[in-house]
């Protein structure tokens, strides 16, 4: 590669010390690199996030790509207080950016009633992961904000009927009304496959 | 709900317009998102590579294209009059060219202009009247001719080795399968493996040549180029060329003006049948003659045709014959009526 600094397996270390803050008030400063170094510390984690919200390597790739090249061209303009929270939401809006795209095309090859070839199995499986992403938001929509948070803590957190009810401060039956109710509405709205899915995470 | 309200919820949110009910929606919806998709594992040794391309990309988007930037106002190489003189020069002489091809004597001398870039990319300009040798990172050699520019990293790339060309220059490439060697013209990018070829790029709308001297290599239209899309890719051989033609959008293959012998044969003929003079040719420069067996199989001729060019025989041979040829593509078309029996 053509690169001083991450081609090096001990690239500065004199900037490997710095702290966030510092390397941040450096990029303003067209420091090359200072940027490397954001590169070095963050490169992997936002890669892992738009993996895993996109399941698709490529699009990740292309994300981190353009969110690095983005900081680096627009270091003067912008505006960084935190610089890892700052770095995630780039990459949210990126990931929102896909999806958004990906609706766009699925509501067309929909209209344009195209079949996906069925020997393209890797497409399949994207556009099945959109409507699934999509179809979430969709029945997400539907939900009472109780109902969301419970839900989301259940799902994301991994935490148990008990655990809910003493941190949401509510009784362990309300909690499980809540947890009912989302299941029944995203037994409904969502395809039988994520059905499926849900009812195995259960 | 609608797909289009749901476009339109997450394009709220972007912006910053939701309420902030919607928002809260949006980012548990988020949060959720993927959340049971097993993370991208890597190995050490792909994660490595991984993060050295990726940097190598983002570098060519941002500290490079930023370094390139000032050149939007005022190019990195000489200005577009005299480049359109120079190309002309160069595709008035092409048989001048052709001999510094088949013959590169000139000297090595040290570069002329080296300027090295942020990036680590050095730029080479060849202000001089002589053609430049350029020694790459990986061995490789590249003679820069008047007035070419040349632009390579200090250090190639883990995947592949990347330069870039402005005018006109002959490439000696080390073979390395596992890492392809590329020069990325204004409209075509050529890959090789390991051969040697030149590759001239004039500025404008002048067709873009690559002519192949050793190996083989492939030649695509850039993806940047204008309206790209449908054009495939052409892998040419020794003594053929590659002409892009801007102008008309066209990539096609042709027999190089001056095929360069690659075999060593004899071409003194005593009474023998004409194919196998034709075969002769065929095997020592590597080009496929198209004639009438049947035809010529009558026909002997007595020729030494040791010190001329491939044409210049194939004239010698027409006079003694009656015959003709023409070139067609990259093959050579053989028209002979034959001889009378004796």
């Amino acid at each position: 590669m053509s690169s001083f600094r991450s081609s090096s397996s001990k690239p500065h270390q004199l900037y490997a010390a710095w702290t966030d803050e510092d390397l941040v008030r450096a990029l303003r400063e067209d420091d090359k690199r200072a940027f490397a170094e954001i590169y070095e510390r963050y490169w992997e984690l936002l890669l892992g996030v738009a993996y895993r919200k996109l399941n698709s390597r490529e699009s990740a790739e292309e994300i981190v790509q353009d969110l690095f090249a983005t900081l680096w061209l627009k270091r003067h303009a912008q505006d960084i207080h935190t610089l890892q929270p700052y770095l995630l939401r780039a990459v949210k809006y990126r990931v929102i950016d896909v999806l958004k795209a990906r609706l766009t095309q699925a509501t067309y090859l929909e209209r344009s009633r195209l079949r996906i070839a069925p020997e393209d199995h890797s497409t399949e499986e994207t556009v099945a992961a959109d409507d699934l992403s999509l179809a979430l938001l969709d029945s997400l929509m539907q939900l009472p904000e109780h109902t969301r948070e419970v839900f989301r803590l259940s799902r994301l957190e991994h935490q148990s009927v008990p655990e809910i009810a003493v941190r949401l401060n509510i009784s362990r039956k309300t909690v499980e009304y809540h947890l009912t109710r989302a299941l029944k509405v995203l037994r409904v709205s969502l395809r039988d496959f994520l059905v499926m899915l849900l009812l195995y995470w259960w | 709900m609608k797909q289009t309200d749901l476009l339109h919820l997450l394009q709220r949110y972007q912006q910053g317009e939701c309420t902030p009910e919607e928002e809260r929606v949006v980012e548990q919806w988020y949060s959720l998102l993927g959340h049971q998709q097993p993370p991208l594992t890597l190995t050490p040794a792909e994660r490595e590579q991984l993060r050295a391309e990726l940097w190598e990309r983002i570098e060519a988007k941002s500290l490079d294209a930023e370094d390139l930037s000032p050149p939007v106002a005022r190019p990195w190489y000489a200005g577009g009059i005299r480049w359109a003189a120079a190309a002309a020069l160069v595709l008035g002489l092409g048989i001048g060219a052709q001999q510094w091809l088949i013959q590169p004597g000139v000297t090595p001398a040290a570069p002329v202009a080296i300027a090295q870039q942020a990036t680590e990319w050095q730029l080479f300009v060849n202000t001089t009247a002589q053609s430049q040798l350029i020694q790459l990172p990986d061995g490789s050699t590249v003679r820069v001719s008047p007035q070419g520019q040349l632009k390579y990293p200090r250090r190639f790339a883990t995947t592949h080795r990347t330069v870039h060309l402005k005018g006109e220059a002959f490439f000696d490439i080390q073979p390395d399968k596992a890492h392809p060697f590329r020069v990325y013209t204004h409209n075509v990018v050529t890959t090789v493996l390991g051969t040697s070829f030149l590759v001239r790029a004039p500025e404008g709308t002048a067709p873009v040549v690559v002519k192949v001297r050793t190996g083989r290599v492939r030649v695509s239209p850039r993806d940047e180029a204008p309206a790209a899309a449908a054009l495939p890719a052409v892998v040419v051989l020794p003594n053929q060329q590659a002409v892009y033609s801007p102008v008309r959008h066209k990539l096609q293959r042709e027999l190089v003006a001056q095929p360069a012998q690659l075999a060593a044969q004899s071409f003194v003929f005593d009474d023998r049948p004409v194919p196998e003079v034709l075969a002769a040719l065929e095997k020592a420069y590597g080009v496929r003659i198209a004639y009438d067996a049947a035809a010529l199989a009558t026909c002997t001729v007595t020729l030494n045709l040791q010190d001329e060019s491939l044409f210049a025989k194939l004239d010698v041979l027409c006079k003694a014959l009656g015959a003709s040829y023409e070139k067609q593509d990259i093959r050579i078309l053989f028209r002979s009526a034959g001889c009378a029996p004796r």
